[in-house]
């Protein structure tokens, strides 16, 4: 796509995405809301120290070229706009995911090379019936980043939201003061997952967060959630809301303060849940050849997997920022 | 994707609208005949071994980059007097004629046979009739959704045959000079046209204008508008002004002369009378296409749009999730709380009630929203 003429007034360059065109050929074409985007925008030329004054602020963004509309869904509002009731802002809160496991050893942490969070379907077991985790466990090192499908006794992902910044402490006020009196913390999140591979989310049933005399305490009891009443966005996704609970780890009045060793979020914590998955019991030996790989020696070792990759997104329910988290679907080959 | 949402009111905020886009459509007779090689074997003239009618495209033909523009063809009823077994492809003259007839007129429902094209607006009052017929029908590339009425202009020499658009050339059975004809009483209002089953046609009248041929008074042919059609009478090519229009004569113009045309040394020519009747399609298109000096029209296309107003509020759409618009959570924008939040837009998506993105709008320079201002943005789909 070219960029749009900007030397003149202010035009608007107007495509239907392909699922607009699709839903228009099969006559349900209906537009009832809108959105706003701001992809092009890099805010860090925004310049609030400009020497000729507040008007020359934005004088290099005003100036962004702007490429021709995209008709593919996923190119054209990577970034939205969003809305919060108040003004008076300074932070926005960031969602992260936390890999603290070695203070905390029930989270599943992004393995460091391959950058993924392995689910293992140990229903599925090899010629010599040994399960999937444990073939991870023998190729891997280690189950640091092994989820086991279905299991609420093992290992979960751990989410955080909260202020990414070093000027404020995470204290109970700075928590109260920034997120939770100006309606930045998320009571529940949407995790929107590919309903091809993954039945069903299991969510915190009840869980908590807190700096003890010992140091950090995370406790989480997970159950299965039902899936969300509204349909996803995003084509073969579904929602499922989970609770968000909100941190208690905060540093002690006195002395140094070790929430960091528990924790990705360096300033006041907002929310966390906590969430694991069920793999669909019904995705075939077809489903891994045509979305995967099947029979794959995937570490270089004899071990063989079928596997396939899903990105699950989690959203902030009052926030709404979002978090990507790549998922690696995987069993012994069948 | 983080996303805040704002809802559109179908009553208020969304409305329908129908608009009319004309071009003008001007097609020299040079592209016509003569400047892709050497007349009548041009590399944008296409014939078919079929032979019922003859293709112009803008550029040569076999080149990925031409466009189809139009077609010409000829042919008679059956009642015409040059109507006969031993005419050249008198069979295909006679379909072609009925073809055309059928879809633009339909049939005669006293008689079951195809109604015979008139040269005015009342089909079934037998005057003015057009029994032998020259056919240009326009490609939907030019014509579009319809042509505009009103407008169409057709130039035709009518002068000898190696000066055809020469006034100096009024000798003989030659006028000299170039004939125009144009729907002159047609207009966009209705008026002035007539209705058949291939829609609204106008009469072409000869528009050059005399004292003994003051315009309006001679009408040759008639174009259908939405279908894209011209029928001109072949009496355009007769001597000038004889007999009546549509009563093809005997002594008209040259319509082809020379070796081209395959004629021999006891046939050097032919008028329009004798090309009918001893020429092929093909060959009796090549000698129109001579003839050609000019065409003229513009087209229309029938622009049905929807436009949202897409309405920001004062205190929404204030914040951003532009991965640049926090600094380890501090937004970049800000000194202090205090100031206001500053977005800038560039795109508007349009989404159903499963938010899903049926449409993207683009702005041409970002766009400033702050909750000091509130924007309406009017995105128009057009179908």
């Amino acid at each position: 796509m070219a960029f749009l003429d900007n030397s003149g007034d202010i035009i608007l360059d107007a495509v239907l995405t392909d699922i607009g065109r699709k839903k228009m050929a099969r006559g349900n074409f209906k537009v009832v809301k809108f959105a706003l985007g701001d992809d092009e925008i890099d805010y860090g030329l925004y310049n609030k120290n400009h020497p000729s004054g507040s008007a020359y602020y934005d004088l290099e963004i005003l100036q962004t070229p702007i490429l021709e509309a995209f008709t593919q869904a996923n190119a054209s509002l990577n970034y939205g706009l969003v809305t919060y009731a108040r003004n008076d802002l300074l932070y926005l809160p960031s969602i992260v995911l936390n890999n603290k496991n070695s203070a905390l050893t029930n989270v599943a942490v992004k393995h460091a090379t391959n950058n993924v969070i392995y689910l293992a379907d140990d229903t599925k077991l090899d010629g010599d019936s040994n399960m999937t985790s444990d073939l991870l466990n023998t190729d891997l090192g280690d189950k640091n980043s092994v989820l086991i499908s279905g299991r609420t006794d093992d290992k979960y992902l751990l989410i955080e939201t909260g202020l990414k910044t070093t000027e404020l402490r995470s204290s109970s006020t700075n928590q109260n003061t920034y997120l939770l009196s100006v309606g930045l913390n998320d009571n529940k999140f949407i995790v929107q997952c590919n309903k091809r591979f993954i039945s069903s989310v299991m969510g915190p049933a009840a869980a908590s967060f807190a700096m003890t005399s010992t140091g950090g305490s995370l406790t989480v009891t997970l159950k299965t959630k039902t899936e969300a009443a509204s349909a996803a966005g995003l084509a073969g996704y579904k929602d499922i809301i989970v609770d968000g609970v909100t941190s208690r780890l905060y540093p002690s009045t006195t002395g140094t303060d070790t929430t960091a060793t528990y924790s990705n979020i360096t300033g006041p914590r907002g929310a966390f849940c906590a969430l694991n998955f069920n793999i669909d019991a019904n995705i075939s030996q077809n489903d891994f050849a045509k979305y995967g790989r099947t029979s794959y020696a995937l570490f270089g070792s004899s071990n063989l997997y079928d596997y396939t990759d899903s990105i699950v997104y989690v959203r902030g329910i009052n926030t709404n920022i979002v978090l990507q988290v790549p998922i690696r679907i995987i069993q012994a080959a069948q | 994707m983080a996303l805040s949402y704002e809802p559109i009111n179908r009553n208020t905020d969304v409305t329908n609208t129908k608009t009319m886009l004309h071009e003008v459509i001007p097609l020299t007779g040079t592209i016509v005949s003569g400047t892709y090689g050497t007349f009548p074997n041009e590399d944008n003239i296409k014939n078919f071994t079929h032979g019922m009618f003859q293709s112009i495209y803008d550029y040569p033909y076999l080149s990925s980059s031409s466009n189809h523009i139009f077609d010409i063809s000829l042919g008679y009823d059956e009642s015409s007097p040059l109507s006969s077994s031993s005419a050249t492809q008198n069979s295909k003259k006679m379909a072609i004629y009925n073809q055309f007839s059928q879809l633009l007129l339909g049939y005669n429902q006293d008689n079951g046979k195809v109604e015979v094209f008139e040269s005015d607006l009342d089909i079934t009052d037998d005057s003015r009739q057009m029994r032998e017929c020259i056919f240009i029908s326009f490609s939907r590339l030019l014509s579009k959704d319809q042509i505009k009425k009103g407008t169409f202009s057709i130039q035709l020499g009518s002068g000898s045959y190696t000066g055809p658009y020469d006034l100096a050339s009024t000798t003989g059975r030659n006028r000299g000079g170039i004939l125009t004809l144009q729907d002159l009483s047609a207009s966009t209002d209705g008026t002035g046209i007539g209705q058949s089953v291939g829609g609204e046609y106008g009469v072409l009248y000869d528009a050059t204008g005399s004292i003994t041929n003051p315009i309006n008074s001679a009408s040759y042919g008639v174009v259908f508008y939405q279908a894209g059609i011209v029928v001109l009478t072949a009496s355009v090519f007769d001597q000038m002004y004889a007999g009546q229009p549509g009563e093809v004569v005997e002594d008209g113009l040259e319509i082809q002369s020379g070796s081209a045309y395959g004629l021999t040394a006891t046939d050097t020519s032919r008028n329009i009378y004798e090309t009918f009747v001893s020429s092929s399609i093909s060959g009796a298109c090549d000698g129109v296409r001579h003839r050609i000096y000019n065409i003229s029209y513009n087209n229309t296309t029938e622009i049905n749009s929807t436009i949202y107003f897409c309405r920001m509020p004062v205190n929404k759409f204030n914040y951003s999730s532009n991965p640049t618009y926090t600094s380890a959570s501090k937004m970049v924008i800000k000194n202090v709380a205090s100031d206001l939040p500053v977005t800038y837009v560039t795109t508007i998506g349009l989404y159903s009630a499963n938010n899903r993105l049926l449409a993207t709008a683009k702005l041409s320079e970002p766009l400033r929203k702050d909750p000091t201002n509130e924007i309406t943005l009017r995105v128009r789909l057009d179908y």
